[in-house]
């Protein structure tokens, strides 16, 4: 009877724990799909729900508050979405809060999000209808970014040939690591200031002197248009040309005189002749050049030896004293 | 001999199927043999958790560490615990707890009932006044449709656990965060049809083992002959089982 008692006791324990674990199991689920305690529901319309189904997330600021309770039609156009979310939120949502269909990832489940949107606006009350936003459609979404593909694509192309030149040309990148040009060009157009400066007061002054000059004042306006001037001029060339004719008869004596030195210089006794020519004065030249350099390296040796010689070293050294 | 195969296949078919009724007829009808039910429950239940806990440890454990280096490969490891934890509540955690339990309840059913039969305790039972039917068979196979679920519950808490500690091998996950992931991923369809089937897999092992046992003849040789067919076919039933489940829940729209 003892031992019966244990083991009913042991029975018991298993079947609760059991239960328990299963209650559990359950339990938490349902807390996950919110049918236990209280709730809130919100609805939204829209054209499309693009495969929203009931059981589906709502979120509100990325957080899950709640499911998709059930989806009716309106009419032939327009779906309701009914949400069951947590009752806490009634003191968070605002009434302005703009519910859109998104999708969880990239090919995901699809979501219900709610944005908030600055304003002030009372809060949400259980069966309110709150604003909706046309959802992004991920078809045409696609499209146009098939389209932008090809446009990138062939932009890149470009700028990958462009980049390759550009990489290539050495001149490109010292100009741009030389620091100095920066300077160099901040200067130039310093310069370029300055000089169109300068430029604009000398084309004032041009301006005057072409003036003037219309007016016949100053040498251009005398040369242009005095009619006297005009003859002087004629005469002067006249004179010009004489004084060509005479220089030319010059050139030719002057030509005369030169071959006569020429031919001086072929004759073979001149003392031109002998210096230029004759190849064993040239030597005798050579010889007496050593010579007198012996001399000299002779005379050196002397002087040297006269300098340390005990009878004139007195004298040198008051001499480098007086330097 | 073939003829002879399909006559005997359908004759035990009749049968199983007239011992099913008349386990149903005599179900409802009072004198109830409670501290038998409770006795059987205890040596049913509680005796097969150590085995059914062990099982069901190892499988979540290696079945986290097997799928691993696949999730990685296609790079949701993130969802391992959703995985796992679907994998064992809706097929693994039943099929392999019942199949275990067929092994050790089945045969043991089968051979202690062939055993009574072959040397005619049930017989000597029916003289002294008490239905053996009621005392033996429904006693047993009430014990293994109630324990079996509970068993199977406790097995798959196991193992989920066995599946985090895998996870932890390798990975580094808390218990809340696992927690959460697992109860994100799971919903009613999941455990709600899993957990009906396995009525069905309990009583199927009982009343198969029942039967083969009640059924036992030709001496010693027949206890271990049934006690064999009892485990064969009831681990065959709760396969048989399992596809019709997942064809009904497929058919109302649950899976």
């Amino acid at each position: 009877m003892e031992k019966k008692t244990t083991d009913n006791i042991k029975l018991g324990a298993f079947v609760i724990s059991g239960l328990s674990l299963l209650i559990i199991l359950l339990y938490m689920i349902g807390k996950n799909r919110n049918l236990f305690g209280s709730n809130l529901i919100i609805k939204a319309r829209f054209e499309n729900v693009q495969g929203l189904k009931s059981g589906n997330n709502v979120r509100f600021g990325g957080i899950d508050i709640g499911t998709v309770d059930d989806i009716n039609f309106v009419n032939d156009s327009t779906l309701e979405v009914n949400m069951r979310i947590e009752n806490n939120m009634r003191n968070i949502i605002r009434k302005n809060a703009i519910v859109s269909i998104g999708t969880d990832g990239l090919v995901g489940n699809k979501v219900i999000n709610i944005i908030s949107t600055p304003g002030k606006s009372a809060k949400i009350e259980n069966h309110d209808l709150l604003p909706s936003k046309k959802a992004i459609d991920t078809d045409e979404m696609l499209r146009t970014l098939y389209k932008t593909n090809n446009n990138v694509a062939s932009v890149v192309e470009q700028l990958k040939t462009t980049t390759k030149r550009l990489n290539k040309s050495t001149g490109l990148w010292k100009l741009l690591a030389d620091e100095s040009i920066y300077d160099a060009i901040k200067k130039t157009s310093y310069n370029l200031k300055s000089s169109t400066q300068s430029i604009k007061n000398s084309s004032i002054s041009i301006n005057e002197i072409i003036q003037s000059t219309e007016n016949g004042k100053g040498a251009l306006g005398l040369l242009l248009r005095d009619s006297n001037f005009r003859a002087d001029l004629s005469t002067g060339m006249e004179n010009l040309q004489q004084a060509t004719a005479d220089i030319k008869k010059a050139g030719k004596d002057i030509e005369k005189i030169s071959s006569n030195i020429n031919e001086a210089m072929n004759s073979e006794n001149g003392m031109i002749q002998v210096l230029l020519k004759d190849s064993i004065q040239t030597n005798h030249l050579k010889e007496t050049l050593l010579n007198l350099k012996d001399g000299t390296n002779e005379m050196n040796k002397i002087i040297t030896a006269t300098q340390k010689s005990f009878l004139f070293r007195k004298y040198f050294k008051r001499l480098k004293k007086k330097e | 001999m073939r003829d002879k195969a399909v006559k005997y296949f359908l004759l035990e078919a009749g049968n199983l199927s007239a011992f099913t009724g008349k386990f149903f007829s005599k179900w409802f009808k009072p004198n109830y043999e409670t501290s038998e039910f409770l006795k059987q429950c205890y040596v049913i239940g509680v005796g097969s958790l150590p085995l059914v806990g062990l099982t069901g440890f190892i499988m979540g454990l290696v079945l986290t560490m097997q799928l691993r280096p696949f999730m990685i490969d296609y790079g949701v490891e993130s969802q391992l615990p959703a995985i796992v934890g679907i994998a064992i509540v809706r097929e693994i955690g039943p099929v392999i707890t019942a199949l275990i339990f067929a092994g050790k309840i089945g045969s043991s059913i089968g051979a202690e009932l062939g055993s009574m039969k072959v040397t005619e305790q049930i017989d000597a039972m029916e003289v002294s006044g008490t239905n053996p039917f009621k005392y033996l068979v429904i006693s047993r196979v009430m014990a293994t449709t109630l324990m079996l679920p509970i068993l199977i519950i406790i097995g798959d808490a196991i193992s989920i656990y066995g599946s985090y500690l895998g996870i932890n091998i390798k990975g580094n996950t808390s218990l809340q965060f696992f927690w959460s992931q697992l109860y994100d991923s799971l919903e009613f369809r999941d455990v709600l049809p899993a957990f009906i089937k396995t009525y069905f897999f309990g009583f199927a092992i009982g009343i198969i083992g029942c039967f083969k046992g009640y059924n036992s003849n030709k001496g010693t040789e027949g206890v271990g002959k049934s006690a064999n067919s009892a485990v064969v076919l009831s681990s065959v039933a709760v396969f048989i089982l399992d596809l019709l489940a997942v064809q009904i829940t497929d058919l109302m729209g649950f899976n």
